[in-house]
C-alpha cells in the first residue's frame, strides 16, 4: 500500500511540471544571479593574483618604499609587481592596462587608477593601511633606518593587516555565503509545495481528500508517502543546485557527504513546515500559502539572508532564535563545516534541524490522523 | 433479511443548521434505493454520516450489520462512493486515476489491472485512457469519477447526484450502468432531486425534506399514499368562475386550478374522468386546445405531503 501511494505521489509530482520546474529554477536562477553579480569580483585566482603597479618616485620615501619592496617580494605572499617609471611612461602603461594603478611617491602618497575593480580596491586598502601606520614607520626610518625592514615585516606579519581588511571588502568566503543563503531559502520555500499535497489528503479540504478518507487505509501511510515523495524531489533539487554551483566555481570545501546531510535536513525542515501549515484545516489554500511566504521570509530575514545585521541584533537580545531558526541553522552548518576542525557545532545544528522536522511531522500527523470531521 | 444499512434516530447539526432530524433509514442488500429530496434536504449529509466522514450528534449507524466507524476498514473495503463533486487527480490520466483509487482497495496487481480495465470499459472511456481529466468533457469527467468509485467492485455503492449537469447521452449511460452494477449484486444508494431518474431506477424510494423522512416505499406505494390519481390539463381561454365551480362538481374531481390559459383538474379515483371533463366543455360550447392526462408523479407525492414543489 505504501509503495502504491508513494509511486503515485511521485507521479503526480513529476507530472506537475510547472510546480517542480519553479522549485528547481528558484535556486538555479538565484545562484546564477549571484554568480553574475559577484562571481568575477571574487574569483579565486584574481584575489591572489599579483597586481602590477607603476610607481612614480617624485621624492624618496624610505618607509613606503620598504613596504613596497616587502609586498613585491617574490613568493607566495607577493601582492604587487612594482615597476618604477617616469610619469609619462606610467600613464601610457595605465592606459594600456599594463598596470592597474600609478602610485606617486613623495612625502604624500597618491594613487591614480582608471576603473574600479577588485585590484583597485586592494591598492586602496594597502595605501590606507600604510597611512594609518605612516607616522610610526617614518619615525623609525628617521631614527633607526636599519630597523625599518624589520618593522615593515612585523606589520605585514600582523595577521589582520591585509587579510582582514580585504576580507571585509569581500572574498571567496563572503561570496560562498550567498550560496549558503540560496540553499537555505530554497529549502524553506519547499513548504509551498506541501500545502496542496496535504490539502489533498484532508476530507474537509478537498474532494480528493474525501475520497482517500473513504478508502480502507491508515492516514499514516498516505502522509508518509506524500512526505517522502516531496523529500526526494526537494533533495534532488538541492543536489542539482549544488552541482551547478560547483560548476560555476563556487568553493564549498570538500566535505561533500556532510554538505549533503545539511541539504537533506534542510529539505526535511522546509517540507515539514509546509506540512504543518497545510494541516491547519480551517483555512483556505491561499491563506496557507500566505502564511508560508511570511514565515519563510521572516526566517530568512532574521537569519540575515536578505540584509545583514539583524541576526547580530537577535544574537544579543534573543539568541535562542538563532539556535532554532532553520534558515540560520542551515547557513551556520555550512560555516561550521568550513571553519571549525571539530564537528560539535555542525552536529548540534543537524540534530536541531532533524529534531524540529520530526517534531513538526509528528504534530501534523496527529492533526491529520483523524478521519471524521464536524463538517466536510 | 440482511440489511446493508441501518440508520436509527440520526441527528446532525452544522452549528445552527439542523441538517438531519431524527432520521431513520433501512436499506436491504440488493436494493436500488433512492434518496429523493430538494436541495439542502440532507441527502449528502446522510451519506457522509453513514460513511463515517462526519461526526453526528445522536443516533446509530450500522453497515452490513456492524457498527460503522472511521477505522472500520473491513467495511470500507466493501463500499464504493461516487461523490457529488468530481474527485480526481488533474495530473494523472484516466487510466492512472482509476488505477490509483482501485489500488487503495485491491493489492494484487493482476486483479487490479483487470478491474481497472473493466471499470473503464464499464463507463465507456476506453478511447480516453491516456487523456488527462482537463481534456474530458463534463459528462466524460463524471464517468471517470464513477469509474474511480466503483473499480474495486464494492458490495455497496453510493451515488450522490451523479447526473447533475450531464448531457442526456452520458446520463442514460450512467443510469444503465447503475442498473448493471445492481444486477451484478451490488446494493445501490442513489440520491437525486430528479424524480424521473429515481422513478426509473429505484426499487424503493425515500423522500426526505428538511432532514426528515417524509415518505418511504416503492414508487407505486408512494403514489397510493396520496389521493391524487390523475391530473387533467386542458388549454382553454376565458373560463368563467361558474365554469370552474361546475368542473369542481364533477365526480372524483377534488381540485381545479385555472390560470387564464389552461385549467388543471385533479382527480382522485374513477375511470373516465377525462371523458366527463371534455363532455362538459362540448355541452357548454367552450372550445379548447390541447388536452393532457397525467398519472401522479413523485412530485405530486412530495407536493401533497409537504405542501411544496420538489423541484424549484
Ligand atoms: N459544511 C456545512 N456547513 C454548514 N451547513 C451545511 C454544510 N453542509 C451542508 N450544510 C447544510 O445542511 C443541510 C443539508 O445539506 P446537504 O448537503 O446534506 O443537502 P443535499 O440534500 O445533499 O442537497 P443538494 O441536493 O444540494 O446536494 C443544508 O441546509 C445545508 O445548507
Ligand atoms: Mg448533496
Amino acid at each position: 500500500m505504501f509503495i502504491h501511494n508513494f509511486k503515485y505521489a511521485m507521479k503526480t509530482m513529476l507530472k506537475n511540471k510547472t510546480a517542480w520546474l519553479w522549485t528547481l529554477i528558484f535556486p538555479l536562477a538565484l545562484g546564477t544571479f549571484m554568480y553574475m553579480s559577484f562571481g568575477k569580483m571574487f574569483e579565486n585566482d584574481e584575489v591572489f593574483k599579483v597586481i602590477p603597479v607603476a610607481v612614480v618616485e617624485e621624492s624618496s620615501n624610505e618607509a613606503f618604499e620598504t613596504m613596497l619592496d616587502s609586498l613585491s617580494e617574490e613568493g607566495e605572499d607577493q601582492m604587487l609587481k612594482v615597476e618604477y617609471m617616469t610619469e609619462d611612461k606610467a600613464k601610457t602603461a595605465l592606459d594600456n592596462e599594463d598596470v592597474k594603478g600609478i602610485i606617486y611617491v613623495s612625502d604624500d602618497i597618491k594613487l591614480t587608477v582608471t576603473e574600479s575593480s577588485y585590484e583597485v580596491t586592494v591598492l586602496k586598502v594597502i595605501l590606507d593601511e600604510y597611512k594609518k601606520r605612516e607616522k610610526v614607520l617614518t619615525d623609525i626610518a628617521k631614527t633607526n633606518p636599519s630597523a625599518l625592514a624589520g618593522a615593515v615585516d612585523d606589520m605585514m606579519a600582523e595577521k589582520t593587516f591585509f587579510t582582514e581588511v580585504i576580507t571585509s571588502e569581500g572574498n571567496q568566503s563572503v561570496y560562498t555565503n550567498y550560496f549558503y543563503a540560496v540553499f537555505a531559502m530554497s529549502c524553506l520555500f519547499a513548504s509551498f509545495g506541501a500545502i496542496e499535497k496535504i490539502g489533498n489528503i484532508q476530507a474537509n479540504v478537498s474532494s480528493l481528500g474525501m475520497r482517500r478518507c473513504l478508502s480502507p487505509n491508515s492516514k499514516a501511510v498516505t502522509v508518509t508517502a506524500e512526505f517522502l515523495s516531496m523529500l526526494v524531489m526537494q533533495f534532488t533539487v538541492e543536489v542539482v543546485s549544488l552541482i551547478y554551483f560547483v560548476i560555476l566555481g563556487v568553493d564549498f570545501g570538500n566535505k561533500y557527504p556532510q554538505i549533503l546531510l545539511i541539504l537533506f535536513c534542510g529539505s526535511c525542515i522546509g517540507i515539514a513546515l509546509g506540512v504543518i501549515i497545510g494541516s491547519i484545516s480551517k483555512m483556505s489554500e491561499a491563506a496557507k500559502s500566505g502564511i508560508c511566504i511570511s514565515i519563510s521570509m521572516a526566517l530568512s530575514v532574521m537569519a540575515d539572508l536578505v540584509a545583514s545585521g539583524i541576526k547580530d541584533g537577535i544574537e544579543h537580545t534573543m539568541p535562542i532564535i538563532n539556535r532554532i531558526n532553520p534558515a540560520a541553522l542551515i547557513v551556520d552548518s555550512f560555516y561550521a563545516l568550513n571553519i571549525y576542525d571539530t564537528y560539535d557545532r555542525y552536529i548540534r545544528n543537524m540534530v536541531t534541524l532533524g529534531g524540529m522536522a520530526l517534531a513538526l511531522l509528528v504534530i501534523s500527523f496527529l492533526v491529520l490522523r483523524r478521519n471524521k470531521y464536524a463538517s466536510v | 433479511m440482511e440489511y446493508a444499512i441501518e440508520v436509527k434516530n440520526l441527528v446532525k447539526r452544522y452549528k445552527e443548521v439542523l441538517a438531519l432530524d431524527h432520521f431513520n433509514l433501512e436499506i436491504k442488500e440488493g436494493e436500488v434505493f433512492g434518496l429523493l429530496g430538494p436541495n439542502g434536504s440532507g441527502k449528502t449529509t446522510t451519506i457522509n454520516c453513514i460513511l463515517s466522514l462526519l461526526t453526528y450528534d445522536k443516533g446509530e449507524i450500522k453497515v452490513f450489520g456492524r457498527d460503522m466507524k472511521p477505522d472500520s476498514y473491513d467495511i470500507k473495503k466493501e463500499i464504493g462512493v461516487v461523490m457529488q463533486n468530481v474527485a480526481v487527480f488533474d495530473e494523472l490520466t484516466v487510466y492512472e486515476n482509476v488505477d490509483y483509487f482501485c489500488g487503495l482497495y485491491i493489492k494484487d496487481k493482476e486483479t487490479r489491472k483487470a478491474y481497472v480495465e473493466e471499470a473503464i470499459e464499464f463507463v465507456g472511456l476506453e478511447d480516453y485512457k491516456k487523456f488527462l481529466p482537463k481534456k474530458l468533457s463534463g459528462g466524460l469527467l463524471r464517468r471517470l469519477n464513477i469509474a474511480c468509485g466503483i473499480a474495486h467492485k464494492p458490495k455497496l455503492i453510493f451515488f450522490d447526484e451523479p447526473t447533475v449537469a450531464v448531457d442526456p447521452q452520458s446520463r442514460n449511460k450512467i443510469l444503465e450502468g447503475i442498473l448493471k452494477l445492481n444486477e451484478q449484486g451490488a446494493t445501490i444508494v442513489y440520491t437525486s432531486h430528479y424524480m424521473e431518474e429515481v422513478e426509473q431506477l429505484c426499487s424503493r424510494i425515500l423522500i426526505m425534506d428538511g432532514g426528515k423522512n417524509v415518505a418511504i416505499g416503492t414508487k407505486e406505494e408512494l403514489k397510493k399514499m396520496i389521493k391524487n390519481t390523475e391530473t387533467i390539463s386542458v388549454e382553454v381561454l376565458g373560463l368563467e368562475e361558474s365554469n370552474i365551480a361546475d368542473l369542481k362538481q364533477l365526480p372524483h374531481v377534488y381540485a381545479v386550478k385555472y390560470d387564464e390559459k389552461a385549467v388543471v383538474i385533479s382527480c382522485s379515483g374513477g375511470k373516465h374522468n377525462i371523458v366527463r371533463v371534455l363532455e362538459y366543455f362540448q355541452k357548454n360550447n367552450i372550445s379548447f386546445g390541447r388536452v393532457y392526462s397525467e398519472l401522479p408523479t413523485l412530485n405530486d407525492v412530495f407536493l401533497e405531503i409537504t405542501g411544496k414543489e420538489l423541484r424549484d
